[in-house]
């Protein structure tokens, strides 16, 4: 049959004008937020929207099957093989998918603005393998119970398969269903195992898609206990891929080249902030020399790293983005200053004093304006630190390290008060 | 007894705005036995619907004596009188023979244990007492049709509207069918749609051929026959004179 | 009317309705964060507006079941029988979600009620155009699109969508009742060609 006809006959015509609007809507709004020409993090967006895609998907295909059932295509004695007769049903759905995910991905293109290279290869292929999943459990339970029922009830399903796992107390799973995260940050890479968890999931409910749709008679039972036992066996998989993860996926730090500029202190960027380093060097030559008269001394390199990246002593991690201001640029690098601090909430509930004090204190001993630190930390960031600016510089620094040691110990520190913003 | 059963008064229906397939039918279906022939796609089954109320004519009207499903205080009374057998038998899920058969007749207005013992009978009438109790949905194709025959003997209409009644059935059920049209009352009208147009003259007294929404013959049997060529075999006048007056031959 | 009532498979109908009221009992008031198009990205929704589904299929199901042909060119008021059937649907979901509210201390579930009401009544509508699939796909689809749209960027739910109003809003309620009633209005017609009544 002509894929003309295919699609004109199907159910795919209405089902795909509302689902296209909604995914322009979403990737749009989503790739105004990505780090410009960072494909990988953009990625992401087309992987979120299979919350919408997928279950449109599924139900189209329910339909389809109900389509067959009510025709008697089985009855019919087709010369054909049976995944012909399938495949030619879940064409059109397979085309809507298809073009949901193209138009999703050119739609975040032309949002980023730019891009610097391809689209995440992986993700690609979750997607692929995850709405062949869904298109076949719609299949088979289109075939299986009543048209009335099918499509509304994996419709539904499905929805709440992808929209619901974030908000279980069981963190993992989450990262079964191949609805990514977006947001990823530009240091970062895309954790493999968060799309090959979901894809391997998939390929188990697709597998005993494929075995219940081919098979018919008594057979059809034979493999319908052997897709439970798929399904069982890809579950088992992906969960043990993603046991112990939180909310979030591990962050895995980028491995490619930076771009980097300028010596003592190198100062090195991912290669989609590069556009940002003229800022930064100019920025580190008014505020490292203050910082160091203050009795900070100034690092070898400062880096735009990965918060799973551990820095050394000699370098200072620093926050970039592409809007940076000159203003912003001077505030990041005083505030760079600041070494990791380890993550005392995480084992207590008492209070462990806060940073803040210390990264505004940074701020000023490095010549921000007092505008900035206004705009950065509330109108009582500057009161709060009148009394320790007002002592001798060694008294400050001397308050700085003590402070710093307490942070760093998890100590309660009532030096360092919390700064309401 | 009236010389005409089911009426239609310029009546025209089409099944989408821009498509009629009836178009100010102005016929009344003779009393008695009559067969209703016509190419696929000619209306028959439309036609039908529309003298069973199953659908509603665009403009015109449908009477049968003094009464039209158009008015509200008719409506009952025409459907009471009047008995429709579609091509598609509905299988009613979890109904056996005898239930399904018995339903129809409580539609039409039967009480419920009049119904249950006319179905008995019905389906007696047409040999499926045997299967009474096992599900509709059980039966083979040949089976749900007698079932559906049955169902519109049942509650004892005026006139008898059969779509396609013997289609699946096998020669002997066939006869078994023509006995039973054989066995009704006299008043009864019976106007039965079929491709089978073998012993026509034995089996009913009149002869209506529909072609494009339009009433190309109406007439007694000998009438029909008459349209046959003169060298047509004796087993074939029937379908020589279906072919004569639908190739184009204007009824009289 | 034993017949008219067997036809219709009453244990579907009462299987839509149990799956309903245990649902909204097991459910209660339990709140869920789910995708939304308005501002924030995502709302928190009641899990309960989902579960009016199950009734609206069973009935669904239930007035499907019969002999099609035979019931437009009866002689008695199946369209009435119907009718009150589902009317009587209508009040168990209505009594089942107060009871479910009660027993789970979850206020907000007595709102399922007044949604299982709005929902057939939609899919009741829709279904005397387009057929009993199309009706079960709209309302459905009409849940998922609450929680897309029917919220405004402050967890407000806006009033057109209905089903996430408080329980006890006279314009939800209003509109719910209306819609049931048109649903029940419409009862009776057939996709497959017209018919007199």
């Amino acid at each position: 049959m002509l894929i003309r006809t295919m699609v004109r006959t199907s159910s795919v015509p209405w089902a795909a004008g509302p689902l296209f609007l909604l995914v322009w809507y979403m990737s749009d709004d989503l790739g105004r937020r990505v780090v410009p020409a960072y494909w990988e993090s953009a990625s992401s967006i087309p992987a979120y929207c299979l919350f919408a895609i997928a279950p449109v998907c599924a139900a189209c295909a329910a339909w389809e099957a109900g389509r067959l059932k009510r025709g008697g295509v089985a009855q019919l004695g087709a010369a054909r093989a049976q995944v012909m007769v399938v495949a030619q049903a879940l064409a059109p759905v397979a085309l809507l998918g298809l073009a949901a995910v193209t138009g999703s991905f050119l739609t975040v293109r032309v949002s980023m603005g730019s891009a610097l290279d391809w689209p995440s290869v992986s993700v690609i292929g979750m997607i692929t393998v995850v709405l062949a999943a869904h298109m076949l459990l719609g299949f088979v339970v289109g075939y299986a119970l009543p048209r009335l029922l099918a499509p509304a009830l994996i419709l539904v399903l499905d929805y709440l398969w992808m929209t619901l796992p974030p908000t279980f107390d069981t963190m993992w799973v989450r990262h079964l269903t191949g609805h990514l995260e977006t947001g990823l940050p530009v240091t970062d890479r895309i954790n493999p195992d968060s799309v090959i968890a979901p894809a391997v999931v998939a390929a188990g409910i697709a597998a005993a898609g494929l075995l219940v749709a081919l098979t018919s008679g008594r057979r059809r039972m034979a493999a319908a206990l052997a897709g439970v036992l798929g399904i069982g066996l890809g579950g088992l998989a992906g969960q043990h891929l993603v046991a112990d993860w939180g909310p979030s996926a591990p962050a895995l730090a980028r491995t490619d080249q930076p771009a980097c500029a300028g010596k003592k202190p190198e100062i090195c960027v991912p290669r989609e902030l590069a556009s940002v380093l003229p800022e930064l060097e100019g920025a580190s030559a008014a505020v490292l020399p203050r910082l160091a008269d203050a009795g900070i001394p100034a690092p070898q390199r400062l880096s735009t790293a990965s918060t799973a990246t551990r820095v050394g002593p000699e370098t200072w991690r620093v926050y970039a983005s592409p809007y940076l201001t000159e203003d912003d640029a001077r505030a990041e690098i005083a505030e760079a200053a600041l070494p990791d601090l380890p993550d005392c909430l995480a084992h207590t509930d008492a209070y462990v004093g806060d940073p803040l004090p210390l990264r505004v204190w940074l701020l000023l001993a490095g010549g921000v304006p007092d505008d900035v630190v206004t705009e950065h930390y509330g109108p009582d960031a500057l009161p709060a630190m009148a009394g320790v600016r007002a002592q001798s510089e060694e008294k400050q620094l001397d308050w700085f390290r003590r402070n710093l040691n307490l942070l760093k110990q998890c100590e309660p520190s009532p030096e360092t008060q919390a700064i309401v913003r | 007894m009236s010389a005409e059963s089911v009426c239609f008064e310029g009546c025209s229906f089409g099944y989408r705005r821009n498509r009629t397939v009836i178009e100010a039918l102005d016929f009344g279906f003779p009393a008695g036995r009559s067969v209703f022939l016509g190419p696929n796609g000619a209306g028959k089954s439309t036609v039908l619907g529309l003298a069973a109320s199953a659908l509603q004519p665009r403009s015109g009207s449908v009477r049968l004596g003094e009464l039209s499903p158009r008015r509200g205080r008719d409506l009952k009374a025409y459907r009471q009188k009047v008995a429709w057998m579609p091509q598609q038998i509905d299988c009613v899920p979890g109904l056996t023979a005898r239930e399904q058969v018995a339903y129809v007749g409580w539609l039409k207005g039967m009480s419920r244990a009049e119904a249950w013992s006319r179905a008995v009978d019905a389906l007696r009438r047409v040999e499926l007492e045997d299967h009474q109790d096992r599900k509709v949905s059980e039966l083979s194709g040949g089976q749900k049709r007698r079932v559906g025959v049955a169902q519109s003997l049942v509650h004892g209409a005026e006139v008898l509207l059969l779509d396609e009644p013997t289609a699946g059935m096998d020669p002997r059920q066939r006869r078994v069918f023509h006995e039973v049209l054989g066995a009704l009352p006299e008043e009864v009208s019976v106007v039965l749609s079929t491709h089978d147009v073998a012993d026509l003259d034995e089996i009913y007294d009149n002869v209506v051929v529909l072609n494009a929404g339009t009433i190309r013959f109406s007439g007694p049997v000998k009438q029909f026959l008459a349209h046959a060529s003169a060298d047509a075999a004796p087993g074939r006048r029937a379908e020589s004179a279906y072919d004569s007056i639908v190739g184009g031959v204007p009824a009289c | 009317m034993t017949l008219w009532l067997k036809a219709r498979r009453p244990a579907v109908l009462a299987a839509g309705i149990l799956v309903f009221a245990a649902l909204s009992t097991a459910v209660g008031g339990r709140l869920v964060g789910l995708p939304s198009l308005s501002g924030t990205g995502t709302t928190t929704v009641p899990l309960l507006l989902f579960v009016p589904l199950a009734v609206c299929a069973g009935l669904l199901l239930c007035l499907d079941s019969g002999a099609q042909a035979a019931e437009i060119t009866g002689a008695r008021h199946i369209a009435t029988y119907d009718r009150c059937l589902t009317a009587l649907t209508g009040a168990t979901a209505v009594g089942s979600a107060a009871l479910a509210a009660v027993l789970r201390d979850a206020p907000v579930a007595v709102a399922a009620g007044r949604n299982a009401l709005f929902l057939m009544g939609l899919a009741l509508c829709v279904r005397a155009a387009w057929g009993s699939g199309v009706g079960m796909l709209v309302a459905a689809g009409w849940v998922v699109m609450v929680t897309l749209v029917g919220y405004d960027a402050y967890r407000t739910p806006r009033v057109w969508a209905v089903l996430g109003l408080a329980p006890g809003d006279v314009a939800g309620i209003a509109l719910a009742g209306c819609c049931f009633a048109a649903g029940l209005g419409v009862l009776g017609r057939s996709t497959a060609g017209r018919r007199l009544r």
